[in-house]
């Protein structure tokens, strides 16, 4: 994911804002992170580019 | 099985790139009809392997198209087709949509509306991201009066919620849409055998065939955001 996609998501439990964390970055594009709601503290990761924003009792673990 | 679960089967089998395949026959009718601005944030609900962001971006030069999936492998085989960095994709759910209100310019959903377990959820999440005029662009294969695609439910491992054509438009305005639009679009394009060729493994007769594909195809609503 680019960073500019940061001016749009959001929590998709309370809606409210995300932090991000990169872990691991090519060029502009962010590979590797995680997202924190500012405001439940529920952390989204994001992996091979992908940010993973399923509420969390439906986030299965990824295969491999 | 969760709709993840049996999309991401679906995406690991390279079913993807057949979805796409026959929904074009259809969907490209319906994208050129959305009146996408240069500049304009797209959202593509189920996007599936992503063709249809793809194709906003590069005929309506949108600034930016998100796909949303619910299977994390259908999200990295779409993104796997394009080295757009403005062609983004996510993993999420259409009842928790993860972005912020009036964020997004216009939407567009090909034969994904109806695996949700609360369509209305939907709905209500879409008028609260849409901005003021935003579109969502709702395009089906399966409903009530498609009667030959009724059969579809028993051959997929999760729940599809079946509503008539004015449902949709009930729906659709319960959750503060207005209704600019609905419509069938044929598909011309998928091949019909000759009569004689008849009964096929799925179909009973050439009758249903063309009722199915060139009098039903796709439904199409389309809701405006006040």
């Amino acid at each position: 994911m680019k960073e500019d996609l940061m001016d749009i998501i959001c929590c998709p439990v309370d809606k409210h804002e995300l932090e991000l964390d990169v872990e691991e970055r090519d060029d502009e594009e962010i590979m590797e992170g995680t997202l924190t709601c500012t405001e439940c503290g529920e952390v989204y990761p994001i992996e091979d580019g992908i940010p993973n924003l399923l509420p969390p009792d439906m986030r299965e673990e990824a295969p491999a | 099985m969760s709709v993840s679960e049996e999309f991401d089967r679906w995406a690991r089998e390279g079913r993807d790139e057949g979805m796409e395949q026959r929904h074009w026959h259809t969907a490209k009718h319906a994208l050129a009809r959305i009146p996408v601005e240069a500049g304009d944030t797209v959202l593509d609900l189920g996007c599936g392997s992503g063709y249809a962001g793809r194709a906003l971006r590069e005929t309506k030069d949108a600034a930016r198209s998100y796909g949303l999936d619910a299977s994390p492998q259908m999200a990295r085989n779409a993104r796997e087709h394009t080295d757009d960095a403005d062609s983004a994709y996510l993993v999420g759910d259409f009842e928790h949509l993860p972005f912020e209100a009036d964020s997004v310019d216009h939407c567009w959903s090909m034969e994904a509306f109806f695996y949700a377990r609360d369509p209305g959820a939907v709905l209500d999440e879409l008028v609260r991201v849409l901005r003021p005029g935003g579109t969502f662009y709702c395009a089906v294969n399966y409903w009530e009066e498609s009667v030959h695609s009724h059969v579809w439910d028993e051959r997929v491992d999760v729940p599809m919620v079946r509503w008539s054509e004015r449902e949709y438009r009930e729906r659709f305005r319960a959750a503060g849409f207005r209704v600019a639009a609905q419509d069938r679009i044929p598909d011309r394009e998928t091949d019909i055998p000759p009569a004689s060729e008849f009964p096929t493994d799925e179909w009973e007769s050439r009758e249903a065939m063309v009722e199915r594909y060139r009098e039903h195809g796709t439904l199409l609503t389309v809701g405006v955001v006040p």
